[in-house]
């Protein structure tokens, strides 16, 4: 330690002919202050002598007063200025290659340590140390005083001392993220909150919901891991789940209609909140990206919310049950998959999370990134990485695709942004044909039908195996997909009379329209007005 | 050398909501349609039974003859009598909205003068009924300024005018006990920090570090630190961030949106990451100040975390109104940014602020001069600047220098009366001793001494 500190010095100071403050030193090698500030004094005295100069901390204190004067002084005041009775104490505060002329650039060095010390315990190189301190992205908390006044409302500060990371890490990530802007404007239903020990109001109604519906995800998810989260949140969450994504759909289908350049990437933002619950910077990053973030998530989550159903919980009663071995390994992957979709930047968790989830025993290469993770088969994951590209591509598409019509339906109070499909429940159909409909009228009368959804598709997918042969499989897809029609206007009389009828038809269910989708795979408008007229 | 270096654990302090007295600065609902006639109203009616227990006591025994006249109006001639009404200022260099006006036709504009005091000002008592104008020797010695509730005892002269011989105020209120003990360990204390002034043009980046790095407990040696770790809660009052003077430039274009050559966010990002380190160790409440992001009006409402992103996480963070009411371990604090102090300083021709922030307190009203000239939120049903009780502790931030004085009241009453100076400008900042009261400062140099 002593002499990796000194050959960072000497490297610093004398080679690079930088400045060193002990602030910086105790950052670079996380070390406490003291501790630095012993070094560096160990190293002007012995390597360091006659190459660098060093200013140091001197305190006065008028024993009259009382009054502390606490002052920098070069090296060579220090001698007589140690003389002067009222020095209570000193400490070596800087080392520079030669005198310097004005010591405020020493502040550069104090922001540079600053900068290192981000996402490390400030415990690591602080003697005085404060135990009561609780750090919180979901610590908006406004002053008892104003609590009332304010418009969003108190969280608790315990929300980083929940017991399951997987659920409150992604929470308070998602929570000081809805909280930090402007309520969403376009939230229309209650508030369903789905962990009892936040509170949101009703302007943040889509956001919570949506929060449930993720959470909902993640607590399964991690709960699915089994090794890692508790089991207390997870029963909470089919119960929560099913009631908030009811709720949530309406304001999702708005959602999705606001533009987002990279759906997953905010998520994957969240993903990394269990993981740095404490670390500041993660955390920012979340509010930062706040605004455009919500809007990802919310379109990302309606959509897995209609997979994920009944692949989560296939998962969940595997991984209770013990039983580890690949039996369905299409609904798997599909969860794998998903999984992706929300953790593109940092996969290193989630994949951690869900491999183990499957734990088919195979121990695989590594991670994109360079890190390893446990159970991921090369090809496996090779197939994977390409799908979560084609998905990436296709939703930012599809993002750019919808942008024009959105924002016209957005603002247009008369368009029927009826989402047929969210105000019933989703019954439990095979995952091929999960769609939300949503029609927007413009003035003319012009329905303009998009159906969005995740379909299956097979594809082809090579890769070399682990022996360097190349393997060909046919791989089922869960591919999303927004598929436009316009039908033109009908006439008012015959349009009155069939709507009754159409609302009766339309809402019958999934099936029928899901049936839809594929027959009008070539065109044909016509069978479609026939379920829109009728 | 590669021993662990003892740790210090910091000391920890309770605080407590002082319920009413903070939620009254607290302003819910902006109303504006009401006149300011209702907040004199109310503080009249607040005031005058103070103030009249204490003229009673001081004058109804002194002189038989003189009585209490309730209304100003029914003042007789020659009478000695007393009466409490609220002090008005007549001044003539007082900006005067008919002075708006005018200038508004006329382009003469009356350049900021920093004191509005003229020989020719004069004192008026008023109340609901009327109003006399006050003469004698007290009168013109002491200072006096609008909004003060008062009682003179006096007699009318053939002037009408009334003829003061004494006055009184309502005192210094009463004060919650002191429940600090002296006991083994070692004393508590508070730090207040005013002016950081970052963004201004004295602002001095190495100074603020080792601000930060004191009141973390980074710097200074093992005994030093365990000094610094009976430092329980550090308060800024006001003027952390300075906007930057934005020169109009005829020449340029004007622009739509914000220019961004003028506006920048760097001062706001530089005082989050101060306010992050010391959050990270301590206590902090954050006040507003005359320059900060806050409102114009008086009492200034809490500086919105969402400016503050990475500070906010911090349990440790609480942004306060200006003026505050605060309790550290049953010690109870009262600050302001300055603004009060200094619009009383423009009323009278004494260049002492301690002398006029003990006054207030002796006044037991902290901002006697909104709305007159200090602006102030239009309050209906209630004065949210009388002193209900005595602070332990009350201090003004962005003074020109410190100051600091122990005001005894009446009771046994002991108020620490600190004023604070503006660190951009002395990087001083002061520590008060919780149990004993006693204050003294902490200031930094980088400069060489000689």
């Amino acid at each position: 330690m002593e002499h990796q500190a000194m050959e960072l010095l000497t490297t610093r100071v004398e080679d690079e002919k930088q400045n060193v403050t002990y602030k910086w030193l105790s950052r670079s090698l996380g070390i406490s202050v003291n501790t630095a500030k012993e070094l560096m004094q160990v190293y002007l005295t012995t390597v360091g002598k006659n190459k660098a100069h060093g200013t140091y901390y001197l305190a006065r204190q008028d024993p009259a007063t009382g009054n502390q004067h606490l002052s920098l002084v070069s090296q060579e005041e220090l001698k007589t200025a140690q003389k002067d009775a009222s020095v209570v104490g000193y400490h070596i505060y800087s080392l520079e290659p030669s005198p310097l002329k004005d010591l405020a650039i020493l502040s550069a060095i104090n922001s540079e340590a600053t900068q290192l010390q981000k996402g490390k315990d400030i415990n690591l190189y602080r003697v005085v140390r404060n135990h009561h301190v609780v750090i919180s992205a979901s610590n908006y908390r406004p002053t008892p005083a104003t609590s009332s006044s304010s418009a969003f409302a108190a969280k608790p500060k315990a929300g980083a001392a929940q017991s399951a990371p997987g659920l409150s890490g992604a929470k308070p990530g998602l929570n000081s993220a809805s909280s930090a802007p402007a309520a969403a404007a376009s939230s229309t239903s209650s508030t369903t909150t789905t962990n009892d020990t936040s509170k949101t109001t009703t302007s943040k109604s889509a956001a919570p919901a949506a929060k449930g519906s993720m959470m909902s995800f993640f607590g399964k998810a991690s709960g699915a891991g089994a090794t890692k989260a508790a089991s207390a949140p997870t029963p909470a969450k089919p119960a929560a789940k099913t009631s908030s994504t009811l709720n949530f759909k309406p304001a999702a289908s708005a959602q999705q209609k606001r533009k987002a350049d990279l759906m997953t990437g905010a998520v994957a933002d969240d993903m990394s909140s269990p993981r740095a619950t404490r670390s500041n910077e993660e955390s920012e990053e979340d509010e930062v990206d706040s605004e455009e973030e919500r809007d990802r998530r919310l379109a990302l989550s309606s959509r897995l919310d209609q997979d994920q159903g009944d692949i989560v919980e296939k998962s969940q009663n595997k991984s209770a049950s013990g039983n580890h071995s690949p039996v369905d390994v299409e609904s798997i992957k599909k969860k794998q998959r998903s999984a992706r979709l929300l953790a593109v930047d940092d996969d290193d968790d989630l994949d951690a999370d869900t491999a183990r989830a499957v734990t088919t025993g195979r121990r695989g290469g590594d991670d994109d990134d360079g890190e390893s993770v446990e159970v991921m088969s090369k090809e496996a994951r090779a197939a994977l990485n390409k799908e979560k590209e084609a998905q990436r591509l296709a939703l930012e598409n599809m993002m750019l695709m919808d942008d024009t019509t959105t924002m016209a339906a957005l603002e247009d109070e008369d368009s029927a942004m009826i989402d047929v499909e969210a105000l019933d429940p989703v019954p439990p159909v095979a995952d091929h044909e999960r769609t939300t409909v949503t029609e927007t009228t413009d003035a003319l009368g012009t329905i303009t039908r998009r159906r969005r959804g995740v379909r299956a598709v097979t594809k082809r997918k090579t890769s070399r195996n682990e022996r360097g042969y190349m393997v060909t499989e046919d791989i089922v897809v869960m591919e999303p997909f927004s598929e436009d029609e316009i039908i033109e206007a009908p006439a008012p009389a015959p349009a009155r009379i069939e709507k009754p009828v159409s609302d009766a038809v339309s809402s019958k269910g999934n099936k029928s329209e899901s049936g839809g989708p594929k027959k009008k795979a070539g065109g044909n408008q016509s069978l479609l007005n026939f379920f829109s007229k009728k | 050398m590669e021993t662990d270096p003892a740790t210090v654990n910091r000391r920890t302090a309770t605080t407590e909501d002082l319920g009413a007295l903070q939620e009254n600065f607290v302003v819910k609902a902006r109303d504006y349609k009401q006149q300011y006639a209702h907040l004199y109203f109310m503080r009249l009616m607040l005031m005058r039974p103070l103030v009249l227990s204490q003229a009673m006591h001081k004058w109804a025994s002194l002189d038989p003859k003189a009585k209490h006249v309730e209304k100003i109006l029914d003042v007789q001639q020659g009478e000695i009598s007393y009466l409490v009404g609220t002090i008005y200022m007549e001044m003539k260099l007082k900006p005067n909205i008919l002075d708006d006006i005018t200038k508004d036709h006329w382009i003469a504009a009356q350049p900021d003068r920093p004191k509005y005091t003229d020989d020719t000002d004069s004192v008026y008592l008023e109340d609901e009924s009327g109003r006399v104008k006050l003469t004698g020797v007290k009168i013109t010695n002491n200072l006096f300024v609008t909004g003060v509730v008062m009682g003179v005892l006096g007699s009318e002269d053939t002037n009408g005018d009334f003829k003061v011989v004494d006055i009184c105020y309502a005192g210094q209120g009463p004060q919650q006990q002191h429940t600090l003990m002296e006991t083994d360990e070692s004393d508590k204390y508070i730090a207040l920090v005013s002016g950081l002034g970052i963004g201004g043009n004295d602002f001095k980046p190495l100074e603020l570090d080792l601000l930060s790095e004191y009141l973390t407990g980074e710097i200074g040696g093992v005994k030093e630190q365990t000094s610094c770790a009976n430092i329980v809660r550090v308060m800024i009052a006001g003027n952390s961030i300075v906007t930057p003077q934005v020169v109009e430039d005829d020449t340029k274009t004007k622009k739509y949106g914000y220019d961004r050559s003028t506006f920048v966010t760097a001062p706001t990002m530089i005082f989050d990451n101060f306010l992050q380190e010391v959050c990270s160790s301590v206590d902090v409440d954050l006040m507003a100040g005359d320059n900060d992001p806050s409102s114009a009006t008086m009492p200034q409402q809490p500086i919105h975390p969402a400016l503050l992103p990475s500070t906010r996480q911090y349990s440790t963070f609480h942004s306060v109104t200006n003026p505050y009411w605060g309790s550290v371990d049953n010690v109870t604090l009262l600050g302001g940014s300055g603004q009060t102090i200094d619009d009383i300083y423009k009323y009278v021709n004494s260049e002492n602020r301690l002398e006029m922030a003990a006054k207030t307190i002796e006044w037991r009203h902290m901002a006697p001069t909104a709305p007159d000239t200090l602006w102030c939120y239009p309050f209906k049903d209630r004065d949210p600047f009388i002193m209900t009780q005595a602070p332990h502790i009350y201090f003004i931030g962005n003074q020109d220098k410190f100051a600091t004085k122990l005001v005894t009241g009446a009771d046994g009453q002991r108020t620490r009366v600190v004023m604070l100076p503006s660190f951009a400008s002395t990087a001083t900042i002061a520590l008060v001793n919780l149990r004993t009261l006693e204050c003294h400062t902490v200031s930094f140099s980088t400069k060489p001494k000689n």
